[in-house]
């Protein structure tokens, strides 16, 4: 070790010499054995350590973890104006600026599946129509005088709701994916930013970008 | 032996599980986990936040948004990458401590004295904390790259490469804003008498 690379180590890590990189505790103290300049450095980058742990945070407020959980709507007192965080957050929100491509895109298929699938044919039963229309109309036609015709006509009923249903899942799904894919877009963006030393904020469009992370109150419900 | 590895390994993990563990549980809306990890590592935000931004008020805020966004966000960690949810969480207190400087537009703000230091004896107590103050403010005083990077280095004990990852930039970088903080701390504090 040298005075250069002592001076170095001082500089970067101060008085700790178990964090000094690529030099042992040892090698340290032997050298400053040896150095009477290396020790006065030594000694005032200790007193600079040592004023620098007068700098002390503290710990939070108590009642903070509770004010969390009432933002989260977990525990009760949070106030009817109070949404869930979660829910205000993954809100699918109509209409919003911020819909995009893939939003946009999503849409578009899930009304197609929608509107394009092949449905069981029955044509006196429309999706929506209460079981109770549904079962009238069925039991009106000459085939359903035979009961197990009858009950499979009630079958495809079902299998039609379920199916609706189905649809209406994927299409959610699908949603929340674009969400999560345009989400995730946004942090590589973000992580391949590079942030120059020290420098002037960033443009604005970066920081509406991040605002979208940061601010949840900003979605719209 | 297997049994006793797998106690320990139970203790050491913690309440809850492991941090991925959790982190899992909260992405599936588990309030429960993120409880146990927000009492975690709450202490730990807090520490960066307030000496990034020494009014407890703006500290406690910056620790509520970095929790919340634990909550909502959650399901945006990678597990199995081998990034440790301490790292993400000081990335993610970082960033919010960056954006509520750019937020707040403030440049200099006078520092609180919430969290008078404790000593042995009433004089001590009182030097400490005059001395924790002047050297608050001159810490609030860097710019703040070299404020942070103090911060997770000096005071967090982040080795200089995952405070790289966490502000985004090069372990060089890093190594020349911690030198830049230092030698200005030291030329600082020396016109205060008794600090240095």
């Amino acid at each position: 070790m040298d005075h250069t690379q002592f001076k170095a180590m001082l500089a970067l890590y101060g008085s700790s010499v178990a964090r000094w990189d690529g030099v042992s505790p040892d090698e340290a103290r032997a050298f400053m054995a040896g150095s009477e300049d290396a020790r006065k450095l030594y000694e005032e980058a200790e007193t600079l350590d040592k004023a620098l742990s007068s700098f002390q945070a503290g710990v939070p407020d108590a009642a903070m973890m509770g004010r969390i959980m009432r933002r989260i709507g977990v525990e009760p007192g949070g106030g009817a104006d109070v949404l869930p965080f979660r829910m205000r957050a993954q809100a699918v929100p109509l209409p919003s600026r911020k819909v995009t491509g893939w939003g946009l895109a999503a849409g578009c298929a899930a009304v197609v599946v929608l509107f394009a699938a092949p449905f069981v044919k029955t044509p006196d039963v429309l999706p929506g129509e209460a079981p109770a229309a549904q079962l009238a109309a069925v039991s009106g036609s000459e085939e359903s005088a035979d009961v197990e015709i009858l009950l499979a006509d009630l079958d495809a009923i079902a299998e039609e709701r379920v199916e609706e249903q189905e649809i209406i899942g994927l299409w959610r799904v699908a949603a929340i994916q674009s969400r999560t894919v345009q989400e995730q877009a946004i942090d590589h963006v973000l992580d391949d930013l590079f942030f120059p030393e020290e420098a002037p904020p960033q443009p604005q469009d970066s920081m509406d970008m991040w605002e979208l992370l940061v601010e949840p109150d900003s979605l719209d419900l | 032996m297997i049994a006793e590895m797998a106690v320990t390994a139970v203790i050491e993990k913690g309440p809850g599980g492991s941090d991925e563990d959790l982190m899992a549980r909260i992405a599936g809306g588990d309030a429960e986990s993120f409880r146990i990890l927000a009492k975690k590592y709450m202490g730990l935000l807090y520490s960066v936040a307030y000496r990034m931004f020494p009014q407890k008020a703006d500290a406690e805020d910056i620790v509520q948004e970095a929790l919340l966004r634990v909550w909502s966000k959650a399901y945006l960690w990678k597990a199995g990458t081998g990034a440790a949810v301490s790292t993400w969480l000081y990335r993610l207190v970082y960033n919010i401590c960056i954006d509520h400087k750019r937020r707040t537009g403030r440049q200099s703000v006078p520092v609180d004295d919430d969290h008078p230091d404790s000593g042995p004896g009433a004089d001590t107590v009182l030097q400490d904390s005059q001395t924790g103050a002047i050297v608050s403010r001159a810490v609030r005083a860097l710019p703040e790259r070299q404020r942070a990077a103090l911060v997770l280095c000096h005071y967090e004990g982040l080795s200089n490469a995952e405070a790289a990852d966490i502000m985004g930039t090069s372990v060089k970088g890093v190594e020349g804003l911690l030198v830049r903080a230092r030698k200005t701390l030291q030329q600082d504090l020396k016109k205060y008498k008794g600090v240095l």
